[in-house]
């Protein structure tokens, strides 16, 4: 039921102040750092000396190799989505029926959280080291010779393990909240627990299955890293593609091109998970996790089981980042396996600049990212303006866009006066504000459905105007959302590359920028010792939001502290 | 909530400030050298002349590709470093301003352009790098021809770096090219052969070298630089030249035109091509050539370099062809099996 | 005279329905509220009660009329900009903020000095019995305090008219009772003018000056309590207000109708052989022991200080309400009775 009057709507922007300086803000700065880039981008590939054209698009779709890299894209998006979602599922339901204790599930989701929290090319190293010819594990200990690590397979199971924890805090509150009510009543009418399994509690997930297949589909689309290092010669895929078309070949057009032919797929499953999943989650997401007896709706044997496989992975993960840890304290690993400080002092003296410009671009577009998503989540979800719907779908594409896409965007659209920003701070402050607030929107949104309309009513009612109301009684209600958003954007910033390494410049750099720099030269210690670095930092600052949010004492701030992760 | 987006627009406006304010009196650069090379010359410049060298490394390819980007709006004064085809390629975009140091004029013609528009500070041989161990276990020599890396032995087993991103590549195809007398249907036929042996292409000219270090691969092609240096961290390898020759590629310096400080740039190149600060590289185990007929190579490189067959490669015609070369290289090369 | 306070003119509003297309919530409302007054919405759930009082306060904008407050037109105008105090079904309480803060909040809002705000905080908490409980976090407090919390931030601030919007409807039966009486109490004292929104016949009659039953979304009567029950205008109005039985009469003549076989003198202004609907409420029909009586009764529920009987008579089942009556005078179900209803008691449906 909405109520109708485009005119009435405007006749109330305009008389009040708060809310139109508000919009027009907002509006501004979405067309500068949104549209006009993604504008500037379609331009820049479909025109040839001012004329409109979509030759190089033919010629792209011409190309046998792009085409191949394109195909191979949607494979491996679609085999990491398979896989992550059943590894999440996994782990979902080993947290929510296995009957572990409080201890364990601390340390399962402490598991999970590392790949979330890590520079993107810890576990592909992981990989080379691990499987690789003279690996740890298919050399040292089970003697094959002649292995490959690089290919399909080992992109595929690097970007699943990296990126799973997303499908598993997707899935874990959805199983959670059916069980108590329909696999017990089912199972005392009689069903076998199998059935049960197959006949309500899949079918209750499938909506969950989706959503979780759909971000991880999402997620491996954008991944330029994992590919880059591990893909190897015959296995291309878009985003890498793209990156090297517009910094190996300078061919701006032909990366343009190969950009706008990935946002096909990722436009597709942002719309996919907007209008068709997000209407069909049936379980309401209560955040009341973790403190359930186990489940009488799995057998004993089939929990055992299900905490030996999860263990298994939460092993694997482990392994993966001690011995980035071990790589960050000898000499040169593999060679020389004596302890050392050395690296540790290498990146808090040459790779100082980096750290501290890391941090203040981290710690800058923190509080940015987060005061823009309550921002925008408020005035989508409780005020009415006209283009209300225009504003939540303009300030979701960024993050739906590959960050490949994103980063070749402004580097092409911010480059020239008057409007050259390439080279600061504040493009790559914006970049990741832009492109990492939707998460802080969604949770403000998601926070004031729970939040009934009277009491910003309350406030009207008591004098307050659209402005004092906002600041009095909504932000601080929406403080959860607030450290959500604000969370996310301090993670993204420390650990995301696909964007911004077109946008780091003499003056500002990146951590993630010098790791993978250093793993292109022989600087294995450093990468490592940058990367554990930027783990320690990224765990203490959610732990210290987690325990903030925890502080606040607002009924949503529990559920908010565990999504701080998951979108 | 109407003043909060106002001082977000200042906060970014400040910060856009602050960031070109310090492109003021330091010189801004590009480094193609890997930062351990690049920064040891940097600071003996800092000690010459007092003037700071902002920089950011980049491979070849990337820094190229920034330039040309930054074009209207250059954000460097010099670009340092890497192989002199970068820079040929360079020169047809326009983004140098000649410029000839005081050392200008005793280099010798392939360490410089005719005009000015690079000069060379070193030469970087290609070498032939191959893991002991593995050596040892295939009973294998050292390859000394260019057909020994098609022995099937080698399958899988070679890294070497990607055309798109390495200027080590480019000079690869190019030795592969001279040693075939620029027959462009042999040399592609050798390297059609060369690409069943690799296990990898990758980014960077040196990434290849910790694998092969490690054992991850048997060998690769690289550029003597990054070959010792894989050497002095320990890792057991042997370098090694093959008989039919193998091309060296001069390392250049260039002024960046409309750069924002073109006296500070022009202080580096001085410095750069100079006897003074090539005279260093042996110092900072840095195991370049130097360019400078002043100053000598280092004994240890020498002695590494003794009775191999090295040719210098043509740069113009280098520059000339280096994008079709490098686009047929992708096509039939890189993207079939 | 009192004068008007709020004056509402055609208002309506409407909603996009998905099903049924446009609908109107509230349609062509006009109605006037004197100062000092406590006038009650009542109706059922979706009648447009609650819409209409969220037009007066502004938290909805009409489609069509007017509305004024004091002579002041604020049809378009936002809802701070009214004066106006809103008490909430669910109290709307700042969950972050203390009991202090919470009643303060209007006046920090319009920046008064920092002593002021303690005097008539301090003040209206005893006025509302909660003087002790300042610090206090709101859940902390029992629902009927917070009900007076709210009651207190609204009124706190002297705003020109005080909106409520089933404020009772979340306290149990006996809190309902106590709390309503203290509303009215303090609404008295105050001299406020007030429009209070309820579907809750009793609270209404017990709180108002006035009262407007509506009906999709139609003032369909208003006045006292007294009106509504004795002079029902519809029978919508008849059976929302109090229990009532409604009887179809055929006009016997000019003075007289039939009634299930049971004659009454009654005026009914229309020709002979015409039916009309007679409204007769429980309490009014008398039931003598009678074994030849029409009526027989179906039912007893004992109620203690009531007895409520379902009695047959012909095709009909009547309501009665028997009081105060000796053990001995209870009928039994199964017994038949002579059903006596006084002409005075019978009002006609127009």
């Amino acid at each position: 039921m909405a109520t109708r009057g485009l005119a009435s709507e405007t006749r109330r922007l305009l008389r009040d102040p708060a809310l139109l300086g508000a919009v027009a803000v907002l509006w501004l700065l979405l067309a500068f750092f949104v549209l006009y880039p993604v504008a500037e981008l379609l331009v820049r590939a479909f025109s040839d000396e001012g004329r409109f054209t979509l030759e190089p698009l033919l010629g792209s779709l011409a190309d046998s190799h792009h085409r191949a890299a394109f195909v191979n894209s949607l494979i491996l998006a679609g085999t990491v989505g398979v896989l992550g979602t059943l590894l999440g599922f996994l782990f979902a339901m080993t947290a929510t029926r296995a009957g572990l204790g409080r201890r364990w599930l601390t340390a399962l989701d402490a598991a999970t959280l590392l790949p979330l929290v890590s520079p993107p090319f810890t576990i592909s190293i992981a990989i080379v080291f691990s499987f690789g010819p003279k690996g740890f594990i298919s050399h040292d200990l089970l003697g094959l010779d002649d292995i490959s690590a690089y290919g399909f397979w080992s992109t595929a199971l690097a970007e699943t393990l990296t990126y799973f924890p997303i499908a598993y805090l997707t899935l874990r509150p959805i199983i959670a909240a059916i069980d108590s009510n329909l696999e017990e009543m089912a199972f005392s009418l009689g069903g076998s627990r199998w059935r049960i399994f197959r006949t309500v509690t899949v079918p209750l997930a499938v909506p969950g299955f989706a959503n979780a297949f759909l971000l991880l589909f999402a997620a491996s689309l954008a991944d330029f890293a994992t590919p880059l290092i591990l893909a190897g010669n015959s296995f291309s895929v878009l985003p890498t593609q793209a990156y090297l078309q517009i910094t190996g070949m300078f061919d701006f057009k032909g990366g343009a091109v190969l950009s706008l032919m990935l946002l096909v797929p990722a436009a597709a499953v942002y719309l996919l998970q907007r209008y068709w999943v997000g209407r069909r989650v049936y379980v309401t997401v209560t955040g009341k996790v973790g403190q359930r007896s186990r489940s009488r709706a799995i057998a004993p044997w089939a929990a055992v089981l299900l905490a030996v496989a999860t263990a298994l992975v939460a092993v694997a993960i482990l392994y993966f980042y001690a011995l980035l840890l071990y790589a960050s304290v000898v000499v040169a690993f593999g060679a020389n396996n004596s302890f050392t400080w050395q690296h540790y002092h290498v990146i808090f003296t040459e790779g100082l600049p980096a750290i501290r410009d890391t941090l203040i671009i981290a710690l800058i577009g923190m509080p940015l990212g987060g005061l823009y998503g309550v921002l925008v989540g408020y005035l989508i979800a409780r005020r009415r303006f006209p283009g209300r719907q225009a504003m939540e779908i303009v300030s979701m594409i960024n993050y739906a866009l590959p960050g490949t896409i994103v980063g070749i965007a402004y580097l092409i659209a911010f480059n020239d006066p008057p409007v050259a920003l390439t080279g600061g701070a504040l493009i790559i402050v914006a970049c990741y504000v832009f492109r990492y607030s939707p998460t802080g929107i969604r949770a403000t949104v998601a926070l004031l459905q729970q939040i009934d309309r009277s009491l910003e009513e309350a406030s009207a009612s008591l004098g307050a105007g659209s402005g004092q109301t906002f600041r009095r009684v909504t932000l601080p209600l929406i403080a959860p959302a607030f450290f959500a958003g604000l969370g996310v954007v301090f993670i993204r910033s420390m650990t995301a590359i696909s964007a911004t390494i077109f946008l780091v410049s003499l003056s500002w750099t990146l951590i993630t920028v010098r790791i993978l720099e250093n793993m292109t030269e022989l600087a294995l210690g450093p990468a490592a010792a940058f990367s554990v670095f930027v783990i320690v930092v990224v765990f203490a600052v959610v732990s210290g939001l987690s325990a903030l949010l925890l502080r606040l004492r607002t009924p949503m701030a529990g559920a908010a502290a565990r999504s701080l992760l998951g979108g | 909530m109407k003043r909060r987006p106002f001082s977000l627009l200042a906060i970014a406006i400040w910060l856009a400030g602050l960031a070109s304010a310090q492109a003021a009196d330091p010189v801004n650069v590009y480094s193609i050298w890997p930062e351990n090379y690049a920064r040891p010359m940097f600071q003996e410049f800092e000690k010459a002349t007092g003037i700071k060298v902002n920089f950011i490394r980049f491979s070849s390819g990337e820094a190229l590709a920034r330039v040309i980007a930054e074009k209207n709006n250059p954000r460097i004064d010099v670009l340092f470093g890497g192989p002199v085809e970068t820079f040929a390629a360079g020169i047809k975009e326009g983004i140098f301003q000649p410029y000839k140091s005081p050392s200008f004029d005793k280099l010798p013609t392939r360490f410089k352009h005719a005009d000015g528009q690079w000069t060379a500070i070193a030469d970087d041989p290609l070498v032939f790098m191959t893991n002991a161990a593995f050596l040892k276990g295939k009973s294998l020599k050292a390859p000394a021809s260019w057909d020994d890396l098609l022995d099937p032995a080698y399958k899988n087993q070679l890294q070497m770096a990607d055309a798109r991103t390495s200027g080590t590549a480019v000079t690869r195809i190019f030795s592969v090219l001279e040693v075939n007398k620029r027959d462009e249907e042999k040399t592609f036929a050798y390297l059609k052969k060369l690409r069943q042996n690799v296990q990898l292409y990758t980014k960077s000219g040196g990434g290849g070298t910790l694998p092969v270090g490690l054992g991850q691969a048997g060998g690769g092609i690289f550029f003597i630089v990054d070959a010792l240096e894989t050497k002095a961290k320990g890792y057991d390898v042997v370098i090694s030249f093959p008989k039919e020759g193998i091309g060296s590629s001069a390392e250049a310096i260039a002024l960046i035109k409309g750069a924002k400080n073109p006296e500070g740039g022009k202080k580096l190149i001085d410095f750069a091509t100079s006897a003074a600060m090539q005279s260093k590289l042996s110092e900072h185990k840095v195991n370049f050539v130097p360019a400078s007929p002043d100053v000598k190579t280092d004994p240890a490189l020498a002695e590494v370099l003794k009775g191999a067959n090295i040719f210098p490669i043509d740069d113009e015609y280098a520059g000339a062809n280096r994008k079709r070369i490098v686009d047929r290289w992708v096509k039939e090369v890189l993207g079939p099996q | 005279m009192a004068s008007v306070s709020i004056r509402l003119d055609g208002v309506s509003k409407r909603f996009d329905h998905t099903v049924k297309g446009e609908v109107y919530a509230v349609r062509q409302v006009s109605l006037s509220v004197a100062t000092g007054e406590l006038l009650t919405l009542l109706g059922p759930s979706g009648c447009g009660k609650s819409t209409t009082l969220r037009m007066i306060a502004g938290f909805e904008e009409p489609d069509e009329g007017a509305i004024s407050i004091d002579g002041r037109d604020v049809t378009h105008m936002l809802p701070n900009q009214r004066g106006i105090g809103f008490v909430f079904q669910n109290y709307a309480l700042f969950p972050h903020l203390s009991i202090f803060e919470n009643v303060a909040y209007g006046l920090r809002v319009q920046g008064k000095p920092a002593a002021e705000i303690v005097r008539a905080v301090g003040e209206v908490l005893e006025l509302v019995g909660l003087a002790k409980y300042e610090r206090q976090q709101p859940h902390q407090l029992s629902g009927g305090e917070q009900q007076r919390v709210a009651l207190a931030r609204a009124v706190v601030f002297h705003p020109k008219v005080l909106l409520f919007d089933e404020p009772l409807s979340n306290l149990d039966a006996k809190l309902r009772v106590e709390m309503r009486e203290q509303i009215r109490a303090l609404q008295k004292r105050i001299g406020i003018t007030t429009v209070y929104v309820t579907h809750d016949q009793e609270e209404a009659m017990a709180i108002s000056d006035r009262i407007a039953v509506m009906e999709r979304g139609e003032v369909v009567q208003d006045g006292t309590a007294e009106d509504l029950y004795y002079r029902p205008r519809t029978e919508f109005v008849a059976r929302f207000i109090g229990r009532t039985n409604l009887l179809t009469a055929r006009v016997v003549s000019a003075g007289e109708v039939e009634v299930e076989g049971v004659r009454l003198a009654l005026a009914a202004r229309k020709p002979a052989g015409e039916r009309v609907t007679l409204v007769v409420r429980p309490e009014m029909i008398a039931l003598l022991p009678d074994a030849q009586g029409a009526g027989r009764i179906v039912q007893r529920t004992f109620l203690g200080e009531k007895t409520d009987y379902q009695v047959a008579l012909g095709g009909a089942v009547l309501q009665v309400t028997a009081g105060g009556e000796p053990i001995a005078r209870l009928l039994a179900p199964g017994s038949r009775v002579a059903v006596r209803i006084a002409s005075e008691n019978v009002h006609i449906l127009s």
